[in-house]
């Protein structure tokens, strides 16, 4: 037997029960068709998927230390630090006083001293070629200059015999 | 001796499926469970309060009620999701019915009834005004009993597990409602009518 249509057939009451049915068939669909929609939106934030748990996760807080613990570390390490630094003082006798960089500093000096004077020396030499060679230049040009070079020319031409020179 | 489970109809199945996929947050099961019984909640909360807007206000609170305890406290699959569903709706309306009726004022029945004819022969062809005035005279079982039938489109048995009363008594019951609705809606004595048919 079907559940769904389990009823007292009864003529008389045969009839009511289909105005019944339209009765409610009328009431389920009074709604219009948005009618879904706007009950998924309602719901929608509900049925939003969970978070990830490490969203929820509780954020760790710095376990600081009880006071008097606190007070404690402290202390050691100030005990500690002092007596880093003193023993870093009584042992300070015991280094070799760092000389290097003295010595290092006059050897730079002297060698760029020694080369400041090759270079002067170097420059000395080099203006003394300089002169010499403008020395040079105006002693040929004294000799080659216009009229004597024309005397010789002029000289040079009567006085060839060669076939080559001959115009 | 063994307990035989019960057989599980295909619907059945269904239905647990959709609810399980619907507590793990999917939506297109949540938009199955909505097709599949939203109207048929409206139905009877519109019944009840005689209000379009205040009927889908209570269908929205319920699902927003079923999406809440469904996505929090998981698909239990011992629960069965449709009496859970509509004892839901139930509670509901008969809370507003209550809320409403506290501050009620007093109202023109003629006048109420008028407004109910407008508004229903607008999308149908018959009078259901003389047959909601007669659901309203029904006493709260009574009146619970036939629109979880008509208008929930619920079998007795579904009834039967939301009222907590065995289908028989159910079946009885819903006669006797019947029997009911059809005195007051005509109140002319059996024998009279009986003796103008002859």
């Amino acid at each position: 037997m079907n559940e769904n249509n389990l009823n007292h057939h009864d003529p008389e009451t045969d009839a009511l029960i289909e105005q019944l049915d339209a009765l409610g068939s009328h009431d389920r669909t009074t709604p219009d068709a948005g009618f879904e929609q706007r009950l998924m939106d309602s719901i929608s934030t509900k049925i939003a998927p969970t978070p990830l748990p490490i969203a929820n996760a509780p954020i760790p807080q710095p376990n600081f230390m009880p006071g008097w613990k606190f007070n404690i570390a402290a202390a050691l390490l100030i005990v500690g630090g002092v007596s880093l630094l003193l023993w870093t003082a009584g042992n300070a006798s015991n280094l070799q006083p760092i000389q290097a960089p003295a010595q290092i500093t006059s050897v730079s000096l002297e060698e760029d001293f020694d080369a400041l004077y090759n270079l002067t020396d170097f420059a000395s030499d080099l203006e003394n070629d300089i002169d010499e060679l403008d020395l040079l230049t105006n002693e040929m040009h004294t000799e080659l200059s216009l009229p004597s070079v024309l005397m010789e020319l002029s000289n040079t031409s009567l006085t060839d015999t060669s076939p080559e020179g001959s115009l | 001796m063994s307990v035989q489970p019960k057989p599980v109809s295909q619907e059945d199945e269904a239905i647990r499926l959709l609810v399980k996929n619907a507590a793990a947050g999917k939506e297109d099961a949540w938009r199955g469970l909505v097709d599949t019984y939203s109207r048929r909640v409206f139905a009877m909360a519109r019944s009840r309060l005689h209000d379009d807007d205040l009927a889908e206000e209570i269908t929205q609170s319920v699902f927003v009620t079923v999406a809440t305890k469904l996505c929090q406290d998981g698909y239990n699959e011992q629960g069965r999701f449709e009496p859970w569903l509509f004892r839901i709706t139930m509670n509901r309306v008969r809370d507003e019915f209550r809320r409403r009726s506290r501050h009620a004022r007093p109202t023109d029945p003629s006048h109420l009834q008028d407004t109910k004819v407008h508004h229903d022969t607008q999308s149908t062809p018959t009078d259901t005004a003389p047959l909601r005035a007669a659901i309203d005279q029904l006493n709260d079982t009574d009146r619970q009993i036939i629109e979880l039938r008509h208008h929930g489109q619920l079998s007795f048995k579904q009834i039967s597990d939301i009222l907590n009363q065995p289908v028989g008594t159910l079946l009885a019951r819903h006669h006797r409602a019947l029997k009911k609705l059809k005195a007051i809606m005509d109140p002319t004595p059996q024998s009279e009518s009986s003796e103008n048919q002859s």
